[in-house]
């Protein structure tokens, strides 16, 4: 992914600081760390993960983009329930995160569509 | 629902606006209630900095920031921080959104609470202070929902609440005074800035100093951000705008190419910038759909920043009780947030018979030059305003040169191609738009396209955006989960 010269995204946390307590959070299922008192969406940027969600019908990368709660476009699961925010929630310990997710109702056990439907009303919509 | 708790004043923000309200508004044997987004006091301009002082001094002449964190203490010191509002004294209610006005001033609001989860309560108020500010404005261009692609705004709060860097080096862009502040956040928290990459040429910028001689602390500020970034070496491009975001899984580079006088690109201009970062943005929209769901009157005009509420001179909107104050009566910035925070609450405090408390000593005529002195200042920053919107403001022929495969809706993932073919069979309101193609029916209601759409029917149509009008904004005003509903 780094051409050109361009360093990877690693120790984004400014130096001079201070933070609250470190906490483990789980991210797609690996361990990050994050500190109290961050959003999800910073501690995901610190640790370098930029792409969280995939769009519902042309399943395109998306990141955030507003940073205010604004957009919508940084939503993630937290702790199995869809559709959070993730520049509006806080960390907690032990958070479980789950990045791309795709149509929130595709991804929602009691919500499932059935697989013939998913992604499949594209075109025809217009 | 039945009203759970009535206050004398309910403030909807506490950013500047909001929090000036409700320090005038304090100690006065009120029931208040401040109702926010976020768990800090501050909004978007006064973020908590856990950071040790640096050495330099603050660049920042006009002091609003260092009135702004005192300002936000004395609220938090005020204040009873909670997630479920009591009625009582003056309490800050985080986290929360606000999902409706209904008659009577009453609030639908979504909170959570530790025990109960996501719920909601429905208070009422005797004055409301809608506070709701402002947010960012875009030019789309092609792959601009690249992740990577962030907004000023999004990279500075990470910066400011968090100490998080958006990457080891940003690519900055866009036609905002922002940028400026966002480059010297940047470099002096040990970022990179590849560029700053500015719409507006250096002749634009230098037509406009007759207009804000009168704002000298401001002028100031800009040359400190410019001296800071000539000390870093960061190369600045002035007329220049974004072509393409490129990249396959997320941003890799941008293209950028030079405008001539008319916004046009010159083609055979173009550069590319290797970047995994861009920044941008386009001056600001004011957060108006709240108070237009609340039915509160509104006007155009292009040198506030577009759609704001009206207020007649105590900051009353049309519907009585409610008052606007902040961005959201027209785009100039802190200052005027500020003053217009105590204005509000010097209305209300008059409306309610404690002109005596009103902070100012003796009788009817010196509060009446209170309100003359505060006004004055207002209109001040108006003019100052009348500025920052002119040189955010990006031509109409940009956003009529937007190809047809780019994203205009991010949510529903509307296409240019498809919003043209629309204009072209007669949509030419943001409502029709919206029936015909479902561009701002998704999950941020319009709030990121409505006003690029506005725009584009604009420079399509020539229609005035006044004959165009405003889109309509019906409660919830923003996303809520069945689960509140059921928890309450």
């Amino acid at each position: 992914m780094d051409k050109k010269g361009i360093k990877t995204d690693t120790d984004l946390r400014i130096g001079s600081v201070q933070r609250g307590k470190k906490i483990t959070l789980t991210v797609d299922g690996k361990p990050v760390t994050a500190h109290e008192g961050e959003t999800v969406h910073a501690a995901l940027v610190a640790s370098g993960i930029q792409i969280l969600g995939i769009t519902r019908k042309s399943h395109q990368n998306r990141g955030i983009l507003c940073g205010m709660g604004i957009c919508y476009q940084c939503r993630v699961e937290i702790n199995g329930i869809p559709d959070q925010r993730a520049c509006m929630t806080q960390v907690k310990a032990n958070m479980d995160i789950l990045t791309h997710q795709t149509n929130s109702h595709n991804t929602h056990p009691d919500m499932k569509l059935s697989p013939g439907r998913q992604g499949s009303e594209i075109q025809g919509e217009m | 629902m039945t009203v759970q708790c009535k206050y004398h004043v309910i403030i909807v923000g506490c950013g500047l606006a909001g929090m000036s309200a409700a320090d005038t508004l304090a100690g006065k044997g009120l029931d208040i209630l401040i109702i926010d987004e976020n768990v800090h006091a501050g909004g978007q301009l006064i973020r908590k900095v856990p950071k040790k002082v640096p050495w330099f001094p603050r660049m920042e002449p006009d002091g609003m920031k260092k009135k702004g964190f005192s300002l936000a203490q004395r609220v938090n010191r005020l204040s009873r921080e909670t997630n479920i509002p009591s009625g009582q004294g003056m309490e800050r209610l985080i986290q929360a959104q606000v999902l409706g006005i209904f008659n009577e001033n009453r609030l639908l609001i979504q909170t959570s609470s530790p025990d109960k989860g996501e719920t909601m309560v429905d208070v009422q108020a005797d004055h409301l202070i809608l506070a709701t500010g402002a947010r960012e404005r875009y030019l789309p261009f092609k792959g601009w929902n690249l992740p990577g692609v962030i907004s000023l705004g999004a990279a500075q709060i990470l910066m400011k609440s968090h100490g998080v860097l958006p990457a080891q080096e940003t690519l900055i862009a866009g036609s905002s005074p922002l940028q400026m502040v966002l480059a010297t956040e940047l470099l002096t928290n040990g970022g990179r800035v590849s560029a700053l990459l500015d719409e507006n040429t250096l002749k634009k910028k230098f037509s406009f100093l007759p207009h804000i001689k009168n704002h000298w602390p401001k002028l100031l500020e800009g040359g400190f951000h410019m001296g800071k970034m000539a000390l870093a070496h960061t190369p600045m491009k002035q007329g220049v705008r974004i072509v393409e975001a490129c990249g396959g899984e997320r941003l890799e580079s941008v293209i950028v190419a030079k405008i001539n006088f008319k916004g046009h690109v010159i083609l055979g201009t173009e550069t590319t910038w290797p970047t995994r970062s861009l920044a941008m943005g386009y001056g600001f929209v004011p957060n108006i759909e709240l108070p237009v769901q609340a039915g509160c009157d509104v006007s155009y005009d292009k040198d506030k920043g577009g759609w704001v509420i009206q207020v007649d001179d105590h900051l009353e909107t049309s519907v009585p009780g409610v008052y606007a104050a902040g961005e959201i009566t027209g785009i100039a910035g802190a200052k005027k947030s500020h003053v217009e925070g105590k204005l509000v609450a010097l209305s209300i405090l008059e409306k309610l018979g404690k002109r005596d408390q009103a902070g100012v000593t003796d009788g009817k005529d010196s509060l009446q030059g209170e309100y003359r002195r505060l006004i004055a200042q207002r209109r001040r920053q108006m003019d100052y305003g009348v500025f920052l919107n002119d040189l955010c403001r990006v031509p109409s022929s940009a956003y009529a040169a937007i190809p047809d495969d780019t994203i205009i809706c991010r949510c529903e993932e509307i296409t240019m191609g498809q919003i043209k073919k629309s204009i072209g069979q007669g949509f030419h309101t943001t409502g029709g738009l919206k029936k015909a193609t479902r561009c701002g029916m998704g999950r941020c209601q319009g709030r990121i396209c409505g006003p690029v759409i506005l725009d584009i029917i604009t420079a399509l149509t020539r229609k005035k955006p006044e004959n165009i009008g405003a889109s309509h904004t019906r409660a919830p005003v923003k996303n809520v989960g069945v689960g509140a509903f059921l928890n309450s």
